[in-house]
């Protein structure tokens, strides 16, 4: 029975690591930072401003980045190209007709970034343009930086998860009033196994900013979590 | 008479036509591309995994999955020097290791056939895109031209590459006849 209990708690733990690092931020960013898209069509003169309807309703639809008709005026540039191949063989009497299709999304960074850099942000491919920018987009959405976007992306810097207690550290020391990064540096603490700092982030997280229900929560589990720790897994807990 | 003067009439008509379906063949350049004198060269692979399906090296000189990342930078370094071949016979542009010096890139992406459905279906995607290159006071990542190849047997990216500097030809032949 008590092994079954220390291998539950072990699951437990397992799960709560994991289900951090399922947030872990997929793309650049400059990605999550974008506000201004331009996207356009490869062409043999250069890249012509989408006008197909299906690519503007997927924009439309999403209300995340705002289109702009100038790359120079974009933070990010998404290029796309479709192509098909149709292929004829016969077969004894029977013709054989395959047609493949495929998709393709190139994003680079726009005019607006300050540092210049021709290096893809991102590349990705698939059978049909449309299905391929809106998978895209919906990554992003959801890989998205975590907690109050629009005061994330107003800060300097961005604070998603997947970074190391150093960054975060340094980013605190820039914005020390900045509960998201007190929250990702005390998830950080808690994926270390450090709950003692980690329980000090989330209260820190939350006397910044008291409705932090996310934090509150973490903050529950890592008081549990130095609990068996402390004694050593030991169920029940000697008081 | 008549018949002379309708003639003349026809094959002039003719000669406009075919000149303007020739120039309507070629895109107009842009002067960033027009006036560059430098180019770096950069190639992108995008796939990803390893080789497990011994019955994909049928496809030879397709790309694959790679099974380690030295034998992936094989394959990107056989396909640069491949493009980098081209500019050197074209003698338009100087290759230029450091994109950031460079009037221009020119960008090659080769798609992994694996990323077709899943299935190894053989069939080859590239794109061959040029954009500013960092010697440009007012960039932007927006191709300046840009190509794309579907093919189930061979690699594009050479021919379009050529293609790329056909176009540079006769734009710049374009300008001179103009400035004449």
């Amino acid at each position: 029975m008590r092994t079954l209990l220390r291998f539950s708690n072990l699951l437990i733990v397992t799960v709560a690591v994991t289900s951090v690092n399922a947030y872990a931020a997929r793309f650049h960013d400059d990605i999550y930072r974008a506000v201004n898209v331009f996207v356009c069509e490869a062409a043999h003169d250069g890249c012509q401003q989408s006008t197909s309807d299906s690519i503007l309703k997927i924009f439309a639809a999403k209300n995340r980045w705002t289109l702009v008709s100038k790359p120079e005026k974009a933070d990010l540039i998404l290029v796309w190209f479709n192509n098909s191949y149709t292929s004829s063989s016969a077969l004894g009497r029977v013709g054989i007709t395959n047609t493949w299709r495929f998709g393709g999304l190139i994003v680079l960074k726009g005019g607006t970034t300050p540092d210049w850099n021709s290096v893809p942000l991102y590349i990705t491919g698939g059978k049909y343009v449309g299905s391929v920018i809106e998978e895209f987009y919906n990554e992003v959405i959801q890989t998205a930086p975590i907690l109050t976007p629009s005061g994330v992306l107003k800060s300097r810097h961005i604070v998603r998860w997947g970074r190391s207690v150093e960054e975060y550290t340094e980013i605190l020391a820039d914005e020390p009033s900045n509960a998201t990064a007190y929250y990702a540096r005390g998830a950080a603490y808690y994926d270390k196994g450090e709950y003692d700092n980690a329980i000090k982030d989330f209260n820190m997280a939350l006397s910044l900013k008291p409705d932090f229900d996310e934090a509150r929560t973490r903050l529950e589990t890592a008081k549990k979590m130095k609990a068996a720790v402390d004694c050593h897994f030991q169920i029940p807990c000697p008081k | 008479m008549n018949v002379r003067k309708t003639l003349q009439a026809a094959i002039i008509c003719s000669l406009i036509v075919i000149s303007f379906q020739m120039q309507a063949k070629t895109p107009v350049l842009p002067d960033d591309v027009l006036s560059a004198k430098t180019i770096a060269i950069r190639v992108n692979f995008v796939g990803d995994g390893t080789v497990t399906d011994k019955a994909i090296k049928r496809w030879g000189q397709l790309p694959h999955h790679f099974g380690s990342a030295d034998e992936l930078r094989t394959y990107i370094d056989s396909a640069r020097a491949e493009v980098e071949e081209v500019f050197t016979r074209k003698k338009r542009f100087q290759v230029v290791s450091d994109p950031s010096s460079a009037d221009l890139v020119c960008l090659v992406v080769i798609y992994s056939p694996h990323l077709y459905e899943g299935k190894v279906t053989g069939a080859f995607y590239e794109v061959v895109m040029v954009m500013k290159g960092g010697t440009s006071t007012h960039w932007n990542g927006a191709p300046l031209w840009m190509t794309t190849d579907f093919d189930l047997a061979r690699k594009n990216y050479k021919d379009n590459v050529a293609i790329f500097h056909d176009q540079v030809f006769e734009n710049e032949k374009n300008k001179n006849r103009v400035a004449q």
